[in-house]
């Protein structure tokens, strides 16, 4: 039986390795000082701040995960696990699946990175441009992005990701990202909390296997736990497929209080009440995706977004458990 | 004092206003190792100090159409992004591979590349003798227009 261990997680930071201002310490420096326990490394175009990378993370206690940020002219694609520098120039608007495929043969996880956010003129690049015909190409979606929440869409984002599930890519894990540029914090900033199996030795393979797992949480900042008892009686984490029914919502809000629930499945979204730490659930079709707001059910309110559960999934019997 | 280094390549162009999304790509051939390669990126002017004419019609379309957005407030906060920097990424391919990639808003780069301290962006690692490429990713000129030059020399 799997352990998980629940980490604090930052995806998306750039250094001096391209148009941040922080140096790969002081990046790893300022992450560890709010929190984080894995941190990665995804530079526009540059893996040459990979060799400073893992001794940094050491020297703070936490876990470094090398990546890369495909910054093309059509939009971004986030290299998770890739350690080399991939030669863009080949990939046109009508397939990005060749940059998720690139980055696969290397190993890593494509993330669509800030899927609805402006380009040129204003940030040239930025702003998704490509058709995508084969969503399974990627492996991830950032739901949120956290730097410029005002040229960002991520409401949009995360109800792009909701239909992609409904669409049958079941497959696409949610994450978050800061964008960190060293710029200054605003407040919005959001963490990825990784549910990371205890059984694999190496962070970096544990990390992406985590989001390959779709076992994560992306939250305000302190985890909130959103788990479901299924018909079994046994406790399901977000990723899991398994073959009994959704029962029950089990929260644990970290002491917040006053949290709205929201629901969403494959035919629509409810609110389910006020966050309580044991809530009946109605009966979920093919996935169940949870969030908690603040009050009003709106992005800037969000404090917590669950990965999809996956109930009556002739797959199942994958029963993780928590040892944190 | 320090020695004299050797130019082994350059080259200049000039880009016009509105050119994007467009490759620009240099070969040349270097014939022995060199402990050090500079390598120059320079162009003007950096960047726009008045907005284009037709700035806003392009903000106006680019919000409407990519982040769904069309309130007189995101137009003009987006609007006020300016002055408009040109973007020119300086990636590098030596006879192993490739050295990197700089993205960056700096009209001037002076890029080092060597076994021990390269310039951010570039990875260390010997300049063997071989075929190398420049190639300038051109993301925006917002400019009249841009007049650009490159250099390497060997130490
Ligand atoms: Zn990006
Ligand atoms: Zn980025």
């Amino acid at each position: 039986m799997k352990q998980i261990r629940w980490v604090n997680a930052q995806l998306h930071n750039h250094t001096v390795h391209s148009d941040g201002k922080a140096t790969v310490p002081e990046m790893v420096e300022a992450l560890a000082n709010r929190g984080a326990e894995l941190i990665a490394l995804t530079d526009h175009n540059s893996v040459s701040g990979h060799p400073q990378l893992l001794p940094a993370c050491r020297e703070k206690g936490v876990h470094g995960l090398r990546g890369i940020e495909v910054t093309t002219f059509y939009g971004h694609v986030l290299g998770l696990g890739v350690k080399e520098y991939i030669d863009w120039r080949g990939y046109s608007p009508e397939c990005p699946e060749k940059i998720c495929r690139d980055i696969r043969k290397l190993g890593g996880l494509a993330g669509l990175a800030h899927p609805i956010r402006i380009g040129y003129p204003a940030v040239t690049g930025c702003a998704w441009l490509y058709h995508i015909s084969d969503y399974d190409a990627f492996d991830y979606i950032e739901i949120l992005n956290t730097s410029d929440f005002q040229f960002c869409r991520n409401d949009l984002a995360i109800e792009l990701w909701i239909n992609r599930l409904r669409a049958g890519n079941t497959h696409l894990a949610a994450v978050s990202g800061l964008d960190y540029h060293a710029r200054p914090w605003h407040g919005k900033e959001t963490v990825t909390w990784l549910g990371m199996d205890s059984g694999i030795a190496d962070p970096e393979s544990a990390a992406l296997d985590a989001i390959r797992s779709q076992r994560a949480i992306v939250c305000k900042d302190s985890l909130i736990r959103i788990e479901v008892r299924d018909s079994y009686r046994n406790r399901q984490l977000p990723g899991s497929r398994f073959s009994g029914t959704a029962q029950e919502l089990l929260l644990d809000t970290a002491g917040k209080e006053n949290l709205t629930v929201v629901l969403w499945d494959q035919n629509g979204s409810q609110i389910l009440g006020t966050a309580k730490p044991s809530m009946p659930l109605p009966r979920i079709e093919q996935f169940l995706v949870v969030a908690l707001y603040r009050g009003v059910p709106d992005v800037l309110n969000l404090e917590a977004i669950s990965n999809p559960f996956f109930p009556d999934c002739t797959r199942g019997g994958n029963h993780p458990v928590c040892n944190n | 004092m320090k020695p004299l280094s050797q130019c082994l390549f350059s080259a200049a162009g000039e880009l016009p206003y509105g050119q994007k999304y467009y490759h620009i790509s240099y070969t040349f051939e270097i014939s022995k190792e060199y402990k050090v390669l500079e390598v120059l990126l320079e162009y003007e002017p950096e960047k726009r100090t008045k907005p284009p004419k037709d700035l806003e019609k392009e903000v106006r379309e680019a919000a409407r159409t990519e982040i769904f957005r069309e309130d007189p407030q995101t137009i003009s906060d987006l609007i006020n992004l300016c002055p408009l920097k040109n973007l020119i990424n300086l990636a590098i391919k030596g006879p192993d591979g490739w050295r990197g990639e700089d993205h960056k808003f700096l009209c001037r780069r002076e890029i080092c590349l060597a076994e021990e301290g390269s310039t951010p962006c570039f990875s260390n690692g010997k300049n063997l003798p071989g075929q190398y490429e420049l190639v300038l990713h051109v993301y925006a000129v917002f400019t009249d227009s841009l007049r650009y030059r490159v250099e390497v020399r060997g130490l």
